[in-house]
């Protein structure tokens, strides 16, 4: 059984990506291209919506550092909303919530 | 409790790990955080191992009331270390688990090594020393498991396989190497078919259905096989094979344990073929009866008669003076005697011939009869009956023969019993020891009472006193291993109660339906000091002078194949000793009789340790507090410190 992440983009003024389901290593290395691609296209600011990820490790926190470079060097900025519960605290004790910036603004997500 | 167990064949079955520690986790009622971190943290050190390390890779989840333990092996050397630092490459795992972890650790081993980590439900409350405790325990006895079992199975002769169910690989310990007469390191058994060549053709047949079984059986099942070694000897191995699988019904793999049962097979056959000889002996007991009415030439057979004689009922009885007709030419002459004694002496009589029936068989017959006398002591009728010898003969054979062979059991149980008694006891000028093991009267075969003392190092001496519960061959068998395993985990330096919950785990795994009672000291002259633990076993009692004698209140412990060492572990005490105090370990049979109350049994027995004097004499008392030939072994051990 693999992890599974379904990845949905959205398309308006801001392009949104939607990750539900699971993010670590297994799901990680399956999606990489598809989710580096979601974010090299679209608007300029890009939304990264994590409200439905359930379960994200140390793998996840890499995957979305790597995605921050990616949309940054395609010219976009990758910005970060509905980081809660369990994700919150993988981000928070990675230091990796002070890296990555949220959608609202604030420089905490 | 709950303790998870799953190899991991890739990343993909990360995701499913995680579903089932949820699950276990919230049915343990682990708060939602604690949850979220074992599952994090687990998946963590699974996806180190995966990715920085060869397999096999296994991650293992204790869920104790309060913490969980997770551990991952894999079969990569090194040491897991926190990268200096973090980047998209990498090093975040080991820090996010430093994080949550209360505490983590790497620990090589024999194949790899191993990274745990324990994390704590509330970590805002700090552990207790009974968590502490408890941890240590499920620390202890997971690290060392392996080495203890491997030293375990030597001493007590098992043997362990593991079946993978996706590959066939086959692997066996040394032990079972040894049990089949391989040599694990010229002949390695690698799979089913390298052990085909020992197994008959209708054992090798039944292997498919068994792996069958196993794998859709929620409990171990049973197997029996018989196999003929590469030196030629035949040998009966007793198999308990379990499937080990991921709690989702999906079976990765059969793990068994194999015990080499052909000497107790052997008794076992005897005992069978004894109470058969019994068995015909009662059927044949039964005897023919006649009546001959000398007045009018009346005769009555029993039914058994006919059948004695090979006549058809229908016929009737024999006339009067037919009968020697049917008896051995050669023995006629006892049946005419036994006549003229009846009819002219009229007396008793009673002889034993050959008869021949129709069909031209023989048998040994039994004749006893006596003449009816009427008004005037004359003779009016001949009674009497008759038993075919024959079978009885036989039976009587059998019988003299069983009751050797069953003497003989019983003399190699005792012997057995006595070899597990230590030869001598430890001597030293600052204690000294006595020991007495009354065996049970003649009914039981086997008690169940042991004891053992024995030097450890740095001076030390490991004192044990145990009783197991039940009474056959399987009971001494199980005695001799505590015995030995005892011995074994003493030695490796574990505490009284760690000992005990290592004798626990191996009990279970060994009699699953077995249970035995220990108290179990370690006892240092030159400090003056004992470390005791109880498991089950009534308490011991300490004696100082001038004071009267006490029982000596140890904390709970269920018996040991109780399987409960996890949920209520055992408690070492630790006590100074004074100069000439004296320490008694029993047995219950010392204390409980029929028609008296355990409490009455305890006074009893305090009243004679205060009476006595030394070791010597207060065991000679204690083993003499309740009559001889009771059906219970008493047992008794006691130590005077000296100074």
């Amino acid at each position: 059984m693999a992890t599974e992440l379904e990845i949905r983009v959205e398309d308006g003024p801001t392009r949104v990506v939607r990750l539900v389901g699971e993010l670590d290593v297994d799901s990680a290395r399956r999606c990489a291209s598809a989710l580096e691609q979601a974010v090299s296209e679209g608007s300029t600011v890009i939304v990264l919506d994590l409200t439905a990820l359930t379960f994200c490790d140390s793998s996840g926190v890499r995957t979305l550092l790597s995605l921050q470079r990616g949309a940054a060097d395609a010219g976009r900025e990758l910005r970060v909303r509905g980081v809660d519960g369990p994700v919150a605290e993988v981000l928070r004790l990675t230091g990796v919530d002070r890296v990555l910036r949220a959608a609202d603004g604030d420089e905490a997500p | 409790m709950a303790t998870l167990s799953w190899q991991l064949a890739g990343s993909d079955d990360l995701a499913r790990l995680r579903e089932h520690a949820t699950a276990a986790l919230t049915g343990a009622r682990a708060s939602r955080q604690h949850v979220q971190q074992v599952v994090l943290t687990m998946t963590e050190l699974a996806t180190n191992a995966l990715r920085h390390a060869p397999g096999p890779h296994q991650t293992v989840v204790v869920v104790e009331d309060g913490f969980t333990l997770v551990r991952v092996s894999d079969g990569g050397g090194g040491d897991a270390v926190i990268a200096p630092s973090p980047s998209e490459a990498g090093g975040f795992g080991l820090r996010v688990v430093d994080a949550m972890a209360q505490a983590w650790g790497s620990v090589p081993t024999d194949s790899g090594k191993v990274v745990w980590a324990v994390l704590v439900d509330a970590p805002n409350e700090p552990l207790t020393d009974h968590d502490d405790s408890r941890l240590q325990a499920v620390l202890a006895s997971l690290e060392e498991s392996r080495a203890r079992m491997e030293v375990a199975q030597r001493l007590t002769h098992f043997g362990t396989f593991d079946l993978d169910l996706a590959t066939g690989v086959l692997e066996f310990s040394d032990e079972m190497h040894r049990i089949c007469g391989l040599d694990p390191v010229l002949d390695p058994v690698r799979e089913i078919a390298d052990v085909l060549p020992l197994l008959d053709y209708d054992a090798a047949d039944r292997i498919p259905e068994i792996i069958q079984q196993a794998s859709s059986s929620l409990d171990p099942i049973e197997a029996e096989f018989s196999m003929v070694r590469p030196d030629g000897e035949r040998r009966v191995v007793e198999l308990l094979i379990e499937s080990v699988s991921d709690d989702a019904g999906v079976r990765r793999a059969l793990r068994g344990t194999a015990l080499d049962v052909t000497d107790s097979h052997r008794h076992l056959t005897e005992l069978r073929a004894q109470r058969q000889a019994l068995e015909e002996a009662q059927r044949l007991a039964q005897l023919g009866s006649w009546h001959y009415d000398l007045r009018n030439d009346a005769a009555v057979w029993s039914p058994q008669m006919y059948a004695l004689f090979g006549r058809d009922e229908s016929a009737g009885p024999m006339p009067v003076g037919s009968c020697p007709a049917s008896v051995h030419p050669d023995d006629g002459g006892r049946v005419r005697d036994a006549r003229r004694q009846a009819l002219r002496d009229r007396r008793r009589f009673s002889y034993e011939a050959r008869m021949r029936r129709g069909d031209g068989t023989e048998w040994l017959a039994s004749v006893h009869g006596e003449p009816i006398l009427g008004p005037e002591r004359e003779v009016v009728a001949v009674h009497g009956t008759v038993q075919d010898l024959t079978a009885r003969r036989a039976a009587e054979l059998a019988l003299a023969r069983s009751e050797a062979e069953r003497a003989a059991q019983r003399a190699a149980i005792n012997a057995l019993q006595q070899s597990v008694l230590p030869p001598s006891l430890p001597k030293g000028d600052a204690f000294e020891f006595a020991a007495r093991y009354e065996p049970a009267g003649h009914e039981t075969l086997f008690g169940g009472d042991w004891y053992d003392a024995f030097p450890v190092g740095g001076g030390r001496i490991v004192v044990a006193l145990g009783d197991v519960a039940g009474h056959g061959l399987d009971a001494a068998a199980m005695m001799v291993q505590l015995r030995n395993a005892t011995r074994a985990y003493t030695i490796q330096n574990l505490s009284p109660a760690a000992t005990l919950t290592a004798l626990d785990t191996l009990v279970q795994s060994l009699y699953p339906n077995e249970m035995a009672t220990m108290v179990l000291a370690i006892y240092d002259p030159a400090r003056r000091t004992v470390s005791i633990a109880r498991a089950g076993h009534p308490h011991p009692v300490l004696h100082s002078v001038g004071r009267p004698a006490r029982v000596l209140e140890l904390p709970v412990g269920l018996p040991i194949g109780a399987g409960h060492s996890a949920a209520l572990p055992y408690v070492d005490t630790h006590l100074d000793l004074e100069e000439a105090d004296r320490l008694l370990l029993y047995s219950d049979g010392c204390v409980e009789q029929r028609g008296r109350t355990f409490a009455e049994g305890i006074r009893d027995l305090l009243a004679v340790v205060e009476a006595s004097a030394g070791t010597a004499d207060l065991c000679d008392r204690v083993v003499a507090l309740r009559p001889a030939g009771v059906d219970d072994d008493r047992c008794v051990l006691a130590l005077h410190v000296h100074r």
